[in-house]
């Protein structure tokens, strides 16, 4: 078997198109190998890499086992789903695009909530009267841990929601949440308001290349001449 | 997970025999073995310690989406083995002892990594998973005497499999918390301060808050209404607090009532009034966790303190001294002794008297049990009622690697 690089991109939506024009400003084409709702792809004039089109979150858990060499994916997603995400992984490149912020965001009505202080402070009353902890719907349960962890805020339960999570404080499932916004839109349509000490990451799409994966053989060279080109100013 | 390893225990018969001679010692002096199950609901640990758990422990979900824990310790388990058997009957005093496998992540994450002590993973071996063998004593005692009881057993358990070589180390929340109802301040800052105790960085942060001028950075239109609602009734806060959310148009959604929100606004509003925390104050508590002496010293210390700041911690100062008697009648060498007021501070369900002890000259590695009083846990795990509870636990495993070639 030949050598070859693999590099993961998204396999649907706007983080899709992005990810391809960016490659292709800089000289890389992608393009599908095969039926065009396929998964398998290639660099145009590059017999060594494999492009595998997957699913955002899929992307950071291969750069995790190693399956994948690189991957385009949002910083939330691996930051999120590798422990220890220094040692696993490497940040090549920030995308400048795929943005969202991870924040921190609770109903407009609690005026007396504008920190995370305020929050720990609240969430003590909160338990004595209503004999239960803090409902924070998030799909982020590790970012959101290690947030409320260094924000010495404790009084809090993590309950997973895996969409809409912006309702869930009307609908009654939570209390407050941890979500991505961009605009913040969707948050005040819901009457939520971001804490002001509540903004844990700023994500974007990034590159992302695996320290788990094999870079023996010729992986490595490739990856050098692969990076010379994404460094490369857009055409 | 190819680094895991085959065996739980690397030196069978090594462990067979301390878990024997440790076992022996607790049952001669009248504890009775329990056998707490393995496998617990991640629900009292989520409630009790939060979602930092998670961060440390295997939680689990089976096909009903139940959530699972492996214990990552023995003795919320055993405070569960005992409110059972409270609720079959009775029974309101307990002396237990227990001996088994535990289960820790062997990662640390990031923003969990300032815990150490009874948290951090053995010195060898399997470091998911190692043994616990520890006493709890459950139900209306002298609390002194319980106290130095735990301490002796504990120590008698080590010196039965031959360690000897260790120092003490010791601490009391009860007495911080004496010192704090001394101080003259009002009481929400009283409950912050205990509440945060074992915060590090926020019980800081709270400290220089008190000490300044509460001027909170509220926009000018909530600072008009924490002004309004200063002084006011709580009929009459909750009118003002109502007509600012609808001038705003800001709905109330989600659990909280108004009323729950206009108490918590009447608190910041009295704190934008109070006069900050004096210096003198804010000093006696810095000095106060500065202390570190052999626990003899500490008496006078704390008396002189109390003293110079016209403080009357005459109560706690005399159960001190009690304690301090009682740990010297039963043998207990307090030469290699250090008492800390800071000591304490990382375990949240401490309530007073904890302590540590470690393999001489080895710090943190060398730390091989520890215990303590934690006189609110059983209640909160669901006893109807408060009952005083102490115990302590014995890693094994680390007992182990530290035996290795040494005496055994």
């Amino acid at each position: 078997m030949t050598e070859t690089l693999t590099i993961a991109v998204p396999s649907k939506g706007r983080l899709m198109e992005e990810t391809s024009n960016f490659f292709r400003a800089r000289g890389l084409n992608l393009q599908k190998i095969g039926h065009d709702r396929g998964y398998q792809g290639e660099i145009e004039g590059y017999d060594d890499v494999d492009i595998v089109y997957l699913s955002a979150s899929e992307i950071a858990y291969q750069l995790k086992t190693g399956q994948i060499h690189m991957g385009v994916t949002g910083e939330d997603l691996v930051r999120e789903n590798i422990i220890g995400v220094d040692q696993k992984v490497e940040f090549l490149k920030k995308l400048g695009f795929g943005f969202a912020d991870v924040v921190v965001a609770v109903p407009d009505c609690w005026l007396d909530v504008r920190t995370m202080a305020d929050l720990e402070e609240m969430a003590m009353e909160f338990r004595r009267r209503h004999k239960r902890r803090l409902k924070v719907a998030t799909k982020y349960m590790n970012l959101t841990r290690q947030f409320f962890t260094k924000k010495a805020v404790a009084g809090y339960r993590i309950v997973e929601s895996l969409g809409a999570t912006e309702g869930t404080p009307m609908g009654g499932t939570a209390d407050l949440i941890v979500d991505i916004t961009s605009t913040g839109e969707t948050l005040e349509a819901n009457h939520l308001r971001i804490l002001d000490d509540g903004l844990m990451l700023k994500s974007e799409a990034n590159l992302v290349a695996s320290r788990a994966a094999e870079w023996s053989g010729g992986a490595a060279e490739i990856r050098l001449d692969i990076m010379s080109k994404l460094n490369s100013d857009p055409v | 997970m190819n680094d895991m390893s085959a065996s739980a225990i690397p030196d069978l018969n090594t462990m067979k025999n301390l878990e024997d001679k440790v076992s022996k010692t607790f049952e001669k002096a009248g504890f009775e073995h329990i056998d707490p199950a393995i496998m617990q609901p991640a629900d009292v640990y989520l409630q009790q310690i939060g979602e930092a758990i998670r961060g440390r422990t295997y939680v689990f979900s089976d096909i009903n989406g139940d959530e699972l824990c492996l214990r990552p310790d023995l003795t919320v388990p055993a405070a569960r083995v005992y409110i059972e058997r409270c609720e079959e009957h009775s029974a309101e005093k307990a002396r237990l002892y227990y001996s088994g496998p535990t289960f820790r992540y062997p990662y640390e994450e990031p923003a969990a990594s300032e815990e150490e002590g009874e948290q951090a993973a053995p010195a060898h071996g399997n470091t998911r998973e190692f043994r616990q063998a520890g006493i709890e004593i459950f139900g209306k005692e002298e609390k002194e005497k319980a106290e130095a009881e735990v301490l002796k057993l504990t120590l008698d358990a080590l010196k039965e499999v031959g360690t000897t070589d260790f120092n003490i180390r010791m601490g009391d929340l009860g007495l911080f918390f004496a010192l704090l109802d001394a101080i003259d301040m009002p009481d929400r800052w009283r409950k912050r301060l205990a509440e945060n105790f074992w915060r590090h960085e926020d019980f800081q942060n709270i400290l220089t808050q008190l000490s300044e001028p509460h001027n909170l950075e509220y926009e000018k239109e909530q600072r008009s209404l924490l002004k309004k609602i200063t002084n006011e009734s709580q009929k009459e806060a909750e009118l003002h607090v109502g007509e600012y959310l609808a001038t705003k148009a800001i709905p109330l959604i989600g659990t909280r009532t108004l009323e729950e929100i206009t108490n918590q606004l009447i608190i910041k509003a009295a704190d934008l009034t109070s006069e900050p925390l004096e210096p003198e104050k804010i000093d006696i508590i810095k000095k106060y966790l500065e202390i570190s002496a052999p626990p003899k010293a500490v008496g006078a210390r704390l008396q002189d303190l109390a003293e110079t700041a016209g403080l009357d911690l005459t109560k706690a100062l005399d159960r001190y001294q009690k304690r301090i008697e009682l740990l010297a009648s039963v043998d207990i060498d307090l030469g290699n002794a250090e008492f800390t007021a800071e000591f304490g501070r990382k375990f949240e369900y401490y309530t007073g008297f904890v302590f540590q002890i470690e393999k001489h000259n080895m710090g943190p590695e060398g730390h091989i049990a520890g215990g303590g009083r934690y006189d609110h846990l059983l209640h909160s795990l669901g006893l109807p009622k408060n009952m005083p509870a102490i115990g302590a636990a014995i890693n094994l495993d680390r007992l182990a690697a530290l035996i290795d070639g040494d005496v055994l």
